[in-house]
């Protein structure tokens, strides 16, 4: 399946001077630097790199875009374990075990954790794609309405894993959050809880809420304290816990192949990128021994979450070059990047130009090599937030997260959102709601409606419709499957138990 | 930079005005704004900030984008008629289908006359589309198997874009109620296209850019226009049509222009004027033709009149199907 | 927290108003949809979900409720009381955040934050004068004119010209 010329012809052309692999490192901590300061967003690094990208030849456009591309998929973790604030809706998941580590002095360790993950998660999907390109653009356009409706519902499921302590309330917040996602017009043109104004048209918006709800709600619980991490021992920044950390992702194996594999699949769904780490924790946590650990700076969390999100991205990667279709913010920038250079994906792209493709591929995987290593210089230098005092931070953090959703709503319905949902997490975590279960709501509201929506319409109204898709009863399955599997094993472990006692 | 420019600007404004009365000096004394109602990136987006290139030699002042985007259009269209009116700030956007579905769909505040639509410079068509993988070969095979099948058959729709009201339409004039087909609505015209590419419905009418960015897996059955089109086997769809007795209004596709408040060209027409010819110096500069050429933009000349009259008919048209989209 | 109603109920007051609160957007959201449009395709996933959600309300509201017997005690609240002073930095910090927000469009966002950040220090006990001094003024300008010129939609600012 791997197409030998036109491998050698990318690698020769990728090695065919070292010039422009300059680019590499200054792409890398772009992509770093916007995802990682809150308030920073990908069309603002657009807005830097796009006027410079004519200039470049080929070769250093193809570099330098990869480059940022790596560095942007690891940069939203960093303010999501040190800050809670996630870089971007695909960074949720890491917040869940990533700041918990980070209140218990182990933000190093959790920076190591990601950092580690999401370079093995990168690594993995680019293998894959270096054999398996082709297919899985075929395979990722037969996936349709009702195929994302059973990875929306799988991504609801969450909802009931983080209900914390009151099931009742865990399954409101979800609810709440679900009903939030589809305010706005709808695929019908029909307007829904916007009070008649034209800036709710577009609905919420998602990322200055989840912003609001997470970070802004947490931060406010700490202006009590002096600085994020309590005790002044654990205060530091250690490059050898950070090493530590990265040494740490391998210790499971299992949630990091897992959360590989999985991404690299759901990332080629159209969107699917944004949920994959949700969906790769709530597996994880299912398949786990000792699941309430999670979410109390469980490392396991962290690789399960920056393993999927890395490889995802890769995933959304194999669909632009594949369908020459972008699947979201990243890979639209990707497009119009590449298109500059006469790079347009598509199957024709695939079979006149294989060796572009190659090289794309090729270049990815290099960067999670330079990844690792600037990176983890990045994280040294980042981990030094921990030291600054909070009475600086939250209003500076807070300042910046209010301009930065002014930029992603284009408008001021973005930090007014913010505010109205920082107070509103706060209230909920008061009472005991699990603020997570409204977030992963509000990010599957809208979608999974959508899909619903034209599910149905697919369908027209007759219910034997499911019946001629075979992937998406397939995806029910496992689903059904992977929620029963838990019972079954200790129902099996009660029976055996059963029968010791019996023997006795 | 801008604010020393501003305050520089500022003084230099003063000064004059101190040596000339105002009224004698020449518009444009600042810089102008384009205001796109759309993301950065998009395609009205990069024409702008090619204009923000290449027209400033004409005007004599430098020329910034500004993207306000939201509500497809609605809030970008807002703010410009929210600025004074005095030709410092212009809108680039595909006027048609978009102001004329704020105004019918959205609610919007804004009427028609509202607006001076100074050039329809890039019009795209709507086609007929088909996936490779499915059976017909011609539009009429499609509307004869919708006849023999109806409610079995899929489309997919961008609502409340051209497409679908063409796509109402034609089922309207074969004497087809709108649930003869499944409409599968979609929220944007990029997820529609992928949906198409992969067969997930049976047919699509829509914008011609989008369906050559899916060509490799979509056949055209008919083009929307009266004409053909170079190029293609596609013919004109009133053609297919007419041994049904039936025939569509050929509404026109994305139609971007540059868009001024009415009160503009009412209070300062020698203003208006001098953008005008600007604007077309700049369309006939050879870096400029270059650059629409790279990136596929169109650079056509048809003049006010009859760009509002194009933007006129099409909304009567839109008007008269409005409530089929209900 | 304290009822009486014929019987003594313990009224976990601030759950219940939270509670009903959350309820009552999603009744008014369901209506308001139903209201844009009757059709199942609008409000496919809206009634039943919000029917669920009123439906854990309920659960919800029944648990705000606690019968206790005569002589008992009320039972303390569910929730951990604040440490003295935090309530008040809470609300303060959550009322600052709000009036940039709302001060941000009327007077510029560069002005708005450099009040918030004055005003936040201040009140979370920042008492150097010389950060108190350079910090707001610092922030304002680095960060807002840089995040200006990389923006595509302006922000509205004090001094300067768009927006």
């Amino acid at each position: 399946m791997i197409d030998f010329t036109a491998l050698t012809a990318a690698l020769h052309l990728l090695t065919s001077s070292w010039q422009p692999w300059m680019v590499v490192i200054p792409g890398i901590l772009i992509g770093l630097l916007v995802h990682a300061v809150p308030g920073l967003t990908t069309s603002m690094a657009l807005a830097i790199c796009l006027p410079l990208i004519p200039y470049m030849d080929f070769l250093q456009a193809l570099i330098f875009m990869t480059a940022m591309y790596a560095g942007s998929v690891f940069g939203v973790a960093i303010p999501a374990i040190l800050l809670n604030v996630p870089g971007s809706a695909a960074a949720v998941g890491t917040t869940f075990d990533g700041f918990p580590m980070a209140r218990a002095g182990k933000h190093n360790e959790a920076l190591g954790l990601a950092l580690a993950a999401s370079c093995f998660g990168q690594l993995v999907v680019y293998l894959l794609l270096l054999g398996l390109a082709g297919p899985i653009g075929a395979f990722a356009l037969k996936l349709g309405p009702p195929e994302m409706l059973v990875l929306s519902i799988w991504g609801l499921t969450l909802i009931g894993t983080l209900r914390g302590r009151h099931i009742s309330r865990g399954l409101l917040a979800g609810a709440f959050g679900l009903l939030l996602g589809t305010v706005g017009l709808s695929a019908r043109g029909v307007p829904r809880g916007t009070f008649g104004l034209d800036l709710l048209l577009d609905g919420i918006p998602v990322v200055p809420a989840i912003v609001g709800l997470f970070a802004a709600a947490e931060l406010f619980n700490l202006v009590g304290k002096e600085y994020i991490v309590e005790d002044l021992t654990q205060r530091r920044v250690q490059a050898s816990r950070i090493l530590a950390g990265m040494r740490q992702a391998f210790e499971y194996p299992g949630v990091l192949f897992r959360g590989a594999i999985l991404g690299s699949g759901i990332g080629i769904i159209p969107g699917g990128h944004a949920i994959a780490n949700l969906l790769s924790y709530s597996s994880a946590r299912r398949a786990a021994k000792d699941p309430e650990k999670f979410g109390t700076g469980d490392p396991r969390g962290i690789v399960a979450a920056e393993s999927a999100n890395a490889s995802s991205e890769g995933g959304s990667m194999a669909t632009l070059l594949a369908l020459g279709i972008p699947t979201g913010g990243a890979t639209a920038v990707m497009l119009v990047a590449f298109s500059m250079h006469n790079i347009t994906g598509g199957p024709s792209f695939m079979r006149d130009h294989a060796d572009m493709v190659y090289a794309v591929i090729l270049s990815s995987l290099a960067q999670v090599a330079v990844l690792a290593v600037v990176g983890f210089a990045f994280i040294f230098v980042a981990g030094f937030v921990v030291k600054v005092r909070l009475r600086m931070l939250v209003p500076t953090v807070l300042s910046l997260a209010v301009i930065g959703s002014f930029a992603l709503a284009h408008n001021i319905a973005g930090p007014i959102t913010l505010a109205v949902f920082a107070v509103i997490g706060w209230i909920m975590q008061r009472f005991d709601y699990p603020v997570s279960a409204t977030v992963v709501g509000l990010l599957l509201g809208r979608r999974t409606e959508g899909d619903l929506l034209r599910t149905y319409q697919m369908s027209g109204g007759h219910f034997n419709f499911m019946f001629t898709r075979p992937i998406a009863l397939l995806m029910l399955f496992l689903l059904a499957a992977s929620m029963l599997f838990p019972y079954l094993k200790s129902g099996r472990a009660r029976s055996a138990a059963n029968k010791k006692v019996m023997a006795h | 930079m801008r604010r020393r420019n501003f305050l520089i600007g500022g003084a230099a404004a003063l000064a004059s005005s101190l040596v000339q009365p105002a009224h004698a000096q020449k518009w444009p004394r600042r810089p102008l704004t384009i205001v796109v109602p759309f993301d950065v990136g998009g395609s009205a987006d990069r024409l702008a900030r090619g204009f923000a290139q290449y027209m400033p030699k004409f005007l004599g002042q430098p020329i910034s984008v500004v993207d306000r985007a939201g509500a497809s259009g609605l809030i970008g269209t807002n703010w410009l008629l929210q600025q004074p009116a005095d030709g410092y700030t212009v809108m680039l956007t595909p006027a048609m289908p978009f102001i004329p579905v704020n105004i019918l769909v959205s609610n919007a505040h804004y009427k028609l006359d509202d607006f001076t639509f100074v050039n329809a410079q890039w019009t795209d068509y709507t086609v007929l589309i088909v996936p490779k993988d499915r059976p017909w070969r011609t539009a009429a095979q499609l509307i004869d198997a919708i006849r023999a099948n109806p409610g079995k058959i899929s489309t997919g729709a961008d609502f409340g874009s051209v497409g679908h009201i063409e796509t109402l339409a034609l089922l309207a004039s074969l004497g087809l109620k709108p649930n003869a087909v499944r409409m599968v609505t979609f929220d944007g015209a990029g997820a529609m296209r992928t949906a198409l590419a992969g067969g997930q419905v049976d047919f699509n009418i829509g914008q011609a850019e989008g369906a050559d960015i899916i060509k490799d897996y979509v056949r055209p059955l008919a083009v929307f226009l009266d004409h053909r089109v170079p190029g293609s086997d596609a013919p004109p769809i009133n053609d297919v049509l007419k041994p049904y007795h039936a025939s569509v209004p050929l509404l026109d596709g994305s139609v971007r222009t540059f868009v001024f408040p009415t009160a503009f060209k009412a209070k300062h027409p020698d203003d208006y004027t001098k953008f005008v010819s600007a604007y077309r110096d700049t369309l006939n500069l050879p870096e400029f033709k270059k650059f629409l050429h790279d990136n596929q933009m169109g650079g056509d000349w048809v003049g006010e009149e009859r760009t509002t009259q194009m933007i006129r008919a099409n909304f009567e048209t839109l008007k008269k199907y409005k409530d089929l989209l209900k | 927290m304290i009822n009486v109603a014929g019987r003594k109920i313990a009224v976990d007051m601030p759950h219940f108003i939270f509670a009903t609160g959350v309820a009552g957007w999603v009744a008014w959201f369901c209506w308001d949809a139903w209201h844009a449009s009757s059709s199942i395709e609008n409000l496919i996933l809206i009634v039943p979900v919000s029917a669920v959600a009123i439906i854990l309300y309920f659960f919800v509201a029944a648990s705000c409720f606690q019968r206790i017997a005569e002589s008992a005690e009320l039972p303390a609240s569910p929730r951990h009381p604040l440490a003295p002073g935090v309530g008040v930095k809470i609300a303060g910090s959550m009322a600052l955040l709000i009036a940039l927000v709302v001060a941000g469009p009327l007077v510029g966002f560069d002005v708005a934050c450099f009040f918030y950040m004055l005003a936040m220090l201040a009140f979370l006990g920042e008492r150097r004068i010389p950060v108190l001094l350079l910090v707001p003024p610092l922030f304002c300008v680095v960060v807002i004119y840089c995040f200006n010129t990389l923006l595509s939609t302006p922000l509205p600012l004090f001094f300067g010209e768009r927006g």
